[in-house]
């Protein structure tokens, strides 16, 4: 076992203005803890303290060292900068993103409690749901995204210099309106490499220089065509495509290469960004959960002073408050309170379970916390953990209660609150929730035109009569358009097959 | 296994490249909104950045998303304080916000404000307040860029480049250090000598002969140079040194000059002080408002205030003169001076006063006078005719404006005369 100086410790970190002694000391023994007590499997961190400034960077990048340039980015620096200047926003001590090693952002201007917590909430548990979770590990590839960054701001950057910036901007801004539909959501991508990626550029130059012959163009481009497509009388595609950005990118019919790329590039990051999206509720009630039981921890092996663990728990709940639906701070459910009171609560019935519990989990009563908080942390998405661990004692802590909201009624009506008949309700609504096809439109790519105009058809599956945004979905389609450069037709249908919305361009 | 990295040190700016590629997308609601900044925000303070609100619908990012009125859904809340199952509450009227199904479930973290500000550095509000100016570029290019700087010797320093090396300097540092080894040596040596008169045993007076060549040896190897002598010359860089300049703003504040003869005149003032702060470090600004008579105000009253009644304009002519005796010694400060008015006067005999103090007092004692008239008429006034005859001094222009884009006919005027512009 390590030995620590635990007086020398505690006086570091009793002391409110930290140097990087202290936080070599917090990372050392935060990481400690998280191995010895808490089996936590961390990739090497690597923790970076940078300014507001620099912060203000990292939001409108994301937290990703480099991108393409775009100006999004900078629209988003603008927006985070100028409310930050106001006041109206503070910016969080902390970002960390999922690469190998785990680099994280540390505000400079933190004191050094909110740096040790923050040591234990990034470092440690939002770290280790990047190692573990089965999203991160097939979705995305921590050790080579920031290697494919480099590579994808590169190409943009030559193909602005080749083909003008303005022309650049405009497949950029294309790819990124079908950002959400650029995603696979059941084929695993395979992993990044930017340098596969280089040279699957240079083989597809030199394939077409091989191939060119001045003699085939003068063929008219109709003859040569049709023959090739009677082959095919079936329909294409064969299977509906729900991954847009990625039919686009292999079937638009006379997309330049580079075009290609560039879509290419939107789709990977988009996909790299999707398990984020899709474990926000368990990541950062992981994240707390952990930080909350490895500062305990360091208080109760000696190295944290009283003082110390006010200020903690004063911050602590201040991460995990939770405004009330009719509060004026009320913005929706804090995904730190909902996953921190869950993971709490998986450590609570295994240890103390109550009657309901044993009713409700049987399978969690009276085992080993670590090893099924552990399991949760790794087998799961929001929607699923949501639907399988909230518990009604959570429900009934937090006092959900589920509104029924339907277009053609006056009034919305309670649909279930956190009662015995309304437990389950609220819980498969809420896992509802946070299923992706909540907030993103199921759209796929129907049908392609082979023989005449080579238009595109997209249908949207209406769900529960929800329609598209009428004005959005005609720009979007004009996006949509401008990659595929013929006509493209986007019908909104119901279940009977019947178009309620049709949009052309 | 952790590596811990201090950023701070790193460049900022980031997001420069990208931040401009955003301005470039809201350009027109920038160019839109450079007018108001002008009339809202002081000389001054215009001079040096402004704030620009973009309406935040300006910049579209469209994706296919629900309508969030639309369709059947179920929305989870926290909080329950007073609901049962199955009660029913009344929506809000359309009118009446977002609708309450909006947000809940999106995890985006979009921030959903009607408009934001973006602050733009000097740099760029001037490129977008030159460009409605209609500006030669390298006009531009000289009021854009900032203060220039020269090294100036200030002392030496230990640290610096061979080819900065000071010889005297240096080389009274090396006496010093020999004289001061020295000294200390031949103190030793002294006592030492006169130890071995007195000393008579064989053995001791062999340690201490020893001794003394070792110290003679000493004195022979004290180095001419060491680094501790070195000395550098030291520079220091400085603005270039430049004067104090007095601008006088002299306005027509009668009934005639409507907001838009203002904002040319605003204009017109503000390009002025920013050409003079290129070239004078410090520049004070008088301004003079006038009806039928004449009284010195800050900016605000300047451009806000209103008055009615007719014009008379020898007056602040006077106050002008009355102030340069008391406060702006034409010795110590360049003086410039800027009217703009409609032209309008009450009589011949105020002109020609104007004329006759312009042309006795005035003109001689300043750098440049630059007299603006904003008006679409033809005809000319008393003022225009009178002010013809100083036309011919070389330091004074006149103008008739009804469109900021003529502003810059009069600086070239002004520019010619510092060389700075070729006809």
């Amino acid at each position: 076992m390590k030995q620590f100086d635990r007086e020398k410790y505690k006086a570091m970190f009793g002391n409110p203005s930290w140097d990087f002694e202290t936080l070599q000391a917090a990372d050392e023994v935060a990481h400690w803890i998280g191995k010895e007590f808490f089996g936590l499997d961390i990739y090497p961190n690597q923790i970076e303290i940078v300014t507001s400034e620099q912060m203000l960077d990292a939001y409108a990048l994301v937290g990703l060292p480099t991108s393409y340039p775009h100006w999004r980015f900078g629209k988003d620096f603008v927006i985070n900068q100028s409310s930050y200047r106001k006041g109206q926003m503070g910016l969080s001590y902390e970002m960390v993103i999922n690469s190998d090693p785990c680099i994280s952002y540390n505000m400079e201007n933190n004191s050094t409690c909110m740096m040790v917590l923050v040591i234990a909430h990034a470092c440690q548990g939002h770290n280790a749901f990047f190692k573990n979770n089965y999203m991160f590990k097939d979705w995305t590839s921590a050790d080579s995204i920031i290697d494919y960054m480099v590579f994808a701001r590169d190409f943009v950057l030559k193909c602005e210099e080749e083909f003008g910036s303005e022309e650049v901007e405009r497949v950029l801004d294309a790819c990124h309106a079908l950002m959400d539909h650029g995603i696979d959501k059941y084929k695993k991508p395979l992993k990044l490499s930017p340098k596969k990626e280089t040279e699957r550029l240079k083989r597809l130059a030199a394939v077409r220089h091989e191939n060119y012959n001045e003699l085939l163009k003068t063929l008219p481009p109709s003859a040569q065509r049709s023959k090739k497509d009677f082959d095919k009388t079936k329909k294409f595609p064969k299977e509906p495509e729900e991954n847009l950005l990625y039919f686009i990118e292999k079937n638009a019919p006379a997309l330049p290469i580079w075009k290609r790329e560039i879509i290419r590039i939107v789709r990977k990051i988009s996909q790299y960004y999707y398990p984020q999206t899709m474990t926000k509720v368990m990541n950062e009630g992981f994240a707390t959960f952990m930080h909350y039981h490895i500062i305990n921890k360091m208080f109760d092996e000696g190295f944290l002073t009283d003082g110390f663990m006010l200020e903690f728990i004063k911050s602590h709940s201040g991460v995990i408050y939770q405004p009330s639906y009719n509060s004026k701070y009320f913005s929706g459910l804090n995904p730190y309170t909902l996953g921190f009171n869950i993971f709490m609560d998986i450590k609570r019935i295994c240890e103390n379970p109550t009657q309901e519990d044993r009713y409700w989990f049987p399978n969690l009563a009276g085992r080993d916390w670590l090893e099924e908080v552990h399991y949760a942390m790794q087998n799961f998405r929001d929607d699923s953990f949501i639907a399988q661990y909230l518990s009604p004692k959570v429900i009934r802590d937090m006092k959900l209660f589920a509104i029924y909201d339907d277009e053609e009624s006056d009034y919305y009506e309670i649909a279930a609150i956190h009662n015995e008949k309304g437990y389950r309700k609220v819980r498969e609504h809420l896992s509802n929730q946070y299923d992706r096809a909540f907030r993103v439109p199921d759209i796929q790519v129907e049908s392609v035109d082979l023989y005449k105009t080579s238009k595109l058809t997209l249908i949207h599956k209406i769900q529960n009569d929800k329609l598209l945004q009428e004005e959005e979905a005609e720009d979007t389609l004009q996006h949509v358009h401008a990659l595929w450069e013929y006509p493209v037709e986007l019908h909104s249908r119901n279940r009977a097959g019947i178009d309620e919305d049709y949009y052309e361009c | 296994m952790s590596n811990i990295i201090d950023r701070r040190k790193n460049t900022k700016g980031k997001s420069i490249n990208n931040r401009q590629k955003f301005l470039k997308r809201v350009e027109d609601q920038i160019k839109k909104a450079i007018p108001d900044i002008i009339s809202q925000e002081s000389i001054k303070d215009s001079a040096g950045k402004g704030k620009v609100k973009v309406p935040i619908q300006g910049i579209k990012e469209p994706n296919f998303r629900y309508d969030p009125r639309s369709g059947r859904k179920h929305i989870v809340r926290p909080g329950n304080d007073r609901f049962s199952e199955g009660d029913q509450i009344e929506k809000p009227d359309e009118e009446d916000g977002s609708g309450a199904g909006q947000g809940q479930g999106s995890n985006s973290p979009e921030i959903t404000q009607d408009e934001f500000v973006v602050i733009l550095s000097r740099e760029e509000f001037l490129k977008y307040f030159f460009e409605d100016l209609e500006l030669p570029n390298m006009v531009k290019k000289y009021m854009e860029s900032t203060v220039d700087f020269k090294n100036q010797r200030a002392g030496y320093t230990r640290n610096g480049i061979p080819s900065r090396l000071n010889i005297v300097s240096s080389f009274q540092q090396s006496l010093a250090r020999q004289i001061s080894l020295r000294g200390a040596y031949e103190a030793k040596l002294k006592k030492l000598k006169a130890l071995l008169e007195i000393t008579e045993e064989p053995a001791a007076r062999e340690v201490l002969e020893k001794e003394i060549a070792q110290i003679e040896k000493f004195m022979v190897v004290v180095p001419l140079f060491e680094d501790v002598d070195l000395r550098y010359n030291h520079f220091e860089r400085v603005p270039k040194p430049v004067t104090s300049a007095v601008m006088f703003c002299i306005m027509d504040v009668s009934a005639s000059m409507g907001y838009h003869e203002k904002d040319i005149a605003k204009r017109f003032f503000t390009l002025l002080y920013l050409f003079l702060t290129r070239q004078y470090q410090n520049v004070e600004l008088v301004f003079i408002r006038h009806h039928t008579e004449a009284k010195e105000v800050g900016e605000e009253e300047f451009f806000n205030s209103r008055e009615s009644g007719g014009t008379v304009v020898a007056p602040s002519l006077k106050l002008m003169k009355k102030i340069m005796k008391e406060r702006y010694d034409s010795a110590q400060w360049n003086i410039y001076c800027c009217q703009a008015s409609d032209g309008d006067v009450w009589s011949n005999g105020d002109a020609i006063d104007c004329s006759q103090l312009l042309k006795n007092d005035i003109l001689p004692a300043i750098q440049y006078m630059a007299y603006i008239e904003i008006k679409n008429r033809g005809l000319e006034g008393y003022l225009w005719h009178a002010y013809k005859k100083v036309r011919n001094q070389g330091n004074f222009s006149m103008r008739n404006i009804n469109d900021v884009s003529q502003i810059w006919p009069v600086f070239k005027a002004l520019f010619k005369k510092k060389n700075l512009v070729e006809s």
